[in-house]
């Protein structure tokens, strides 16, 4: 067995594995795909047939979703057992199916490069108050100046961090954006190429060390995961979510009334069941005036998937995924869906956009963002 | 120091017009810098943007996208779609900080040998004037 599978074992629990099967029951990949078994994974690991287990493509199938873990009696971190076994099977020439045509993945190999300048503050406008260097707080952007690019048709990225720096501005918070910036290394953390997060998760941590914040804000579910747990930060690292719930609930704060709606709470997988961050956004949407929040079926820890993790594998069974999702919130009637990951906004829009997709219905689907004036 | 160097160009041509145009350049013994590997490809269409990153990735430092004129595509509209696609190149390029002009289209016919010398010729002048590739700047200092 490998080294790296061994310590995966011990690390994750999976020794523990009492092959009683409820995590293949709870995947959502297998109700599509009846192949796909995470039980059987783990039992190829633990009887080494190593050619057999680094050659399988079933390893790239996984959503990394966490909700297997989430059944598990004996607490079996099966994400990143997966992960694990998939740094072993990336050096192997077993790779999974990058969607997009690679792009995102080839953005973030070629941000390792440490001679490039990029030019990604172009989506601040002049009202906006914001730093260079140093300050108290940092805005984390992450990926968002390049989904603008990536996904023309439907998804202005920028849009996002736009409304983060505009809410932190209006809490008179002037945060130091930082000019190279990289990728936070989650896709390549999960899709098994370790030197490539290794890299850019070295010079991030120089740069935020250089910026002398105490406090890193972002707007990003992924984000927030990698930066809280895989980078060993000193530095404090929030959501904006659990930001303005803190605000609001402190501090005064006087809404304009907006229109009615009927709001649903999407959870992502990094922000829920990783980091166990549910009742934030939740508390924002409540407070809001006007709007009616209803909770869909399968909520909070129990949240399916958006379909698609680290721009991997989205095929029929990630669309079922979506279709299933999308209609859950349908059901409950809600107009409006917010969630706090960027990419499940790509992934539930690109759905209700995409000429192959239900056309039936639209619900109107929007990430928090500037609720309050 | 920048008139030593010698840069690398990726040029893709399209195998109804392009090609054949740099056939008949070297045909009519029209003179082009040796810079330039061009790749076939059956449309420039066919063309994505992870070709060109790959190529900046790998160590290019120009790439250049030749294909029909517009109304002439063998496949119709395949052109159109490589202008969508350069534009959204460059403007991952210029993100990235890697100049969006080393990347460039241009249509040449089966019957523009002359003119696919000219353009060789001048996309590999303007991209030694722009120097090497950011990413390997250190290494091509090293290599000279």
């Amino acid at each position: 067995m490998k080294e790296g599978i061994k310590s995966a074992f011990k690390e994750t629990k999976a020794y523990y594995c009492l092959e009683c099967g409820k995590c293949t029951s709870a995947c959502p990949v297998s109700i599509y795909y009846p192949g796909f078994s995470p039980r059987l994974l783990v039992k190829k690991a633990l009887l080494d047939f190593e050619g057999d287990l680094l050659s399988d493509k079933n390893i790239w199938d996984c959503l990394t979703c966490n909700l297997c873990n989430d059944v598990c009696m004996s607490d079996v971190q099966l994400p990143e057992f997966i992960r694990a076994i998939r740094a072993e099977a990336q050096p192997t020439g077993n790779e999974g199916c990058e969607s997009h045509c690679g792009i995102p993945h080839a953005v973030s190999r070629i941000m390792t490069n440490p001679n490039l300048k990029q030019s990604r503050l172009e989506w601040i406008t002049k009202d906006m108050k914001f730093s260079k260097k140093e300050g108290e707080y940092l805005l984390w952007v992450g990926c968002a100046p390049y989904h603008k690019t990536i996904f023309p048709d439907f998804d202005d990225g920028t849009d996002i961090p736009k409304a983060a720096l505009h809410l932190l501005n209006f809490f008179n918070i002037t945060p130091v954006v930082l000019p190279n910036e990289k990728c936070c290394g989650h896709d390549m953390l999960w899709l098994g190429q370790k030197k490539t997060f290794e890299d850019l998760k070295e010079q991030n941590k120089k740069a935020i060390e250089d910026s002398k914040a105490e406090r890193i804000i972002t707007a990003c579910a992924e984000g927030y995961y990698t930066l809280k747990n895989d980078y060993n930060l000193e530095t404090e690292v929030i959501h904006i979510s659990q930001f303005l719930a803190d605000k609001i609930e402190n501090e005064e704060t006087k809404f304009k009334v907006s229109k009615k709606m009927k709001v649903t709470y999407h959870d992502p997988c990094r922000l829920g069941r990783f980091a166990g961050e549910y009742e934030a956004p939740r508390r924002i949407i409540e407070a809001l005036p006007g709007v009616e929040f209803v909770e869909m079926e399968k909520n909070r820890h129990k949240s399916p998937c958006c379909g698609v993790s680290a721009w991997m594998n989205c095929d029929d069974f990630s669309k079922n995924m979506r279709f299933k999702k999308l209609t859950m919130a349908k059901d409950v009637g809600a107009d409006v869906i917010v969630t706090t990951c960027p990419k499940c906004r790509i992934h539930l829009r690109c759905y209700t956009t995409n000429e192959h997709g239900h056309r039936g219905f639209d619900p109107p689907l929007r990430k928090i963002s500037r609720p309050i004036g | 120091m920048v008139s030593n160097f010698e840069p690398k160009i990726l040029a893709f041509a399209c195998n109804w017009c392009s090609y054949a145009g740099a056939d008949l350049a070297g045909i009519s013994r029209k003179q082009y810098p040796p810079n330039v590997r061009i790749i076939r490809v059956m449309c420039s269409g066919r063309v994505e943007p992870i070709f060109v990153l790959s190529a900046f990735e790998n160590g290019a430092d120009g790439v250049l996208i030749t294909g029909c004129h517009i109304g002439d595509c063998h496949y119709k509209f395949g052109n159109k779609n490589a202008e969508i696609m350069v534009k959204q190149a460059k403007e991952l390029l210029s993100t990235l900080g890697i100049s969006s002009e080393r990347l460039r289209l241009e249509w040449v016919s089966a019957s523009e040998g002359q003119r696919f010398s000219e353009v060789m010729t001048d996309f590999t002048k303007e991209v030694a004037d722009m120097g090497p590739n950011p990413m390997f700047a250190k290494t091509a200092e090293a290599r000279r």
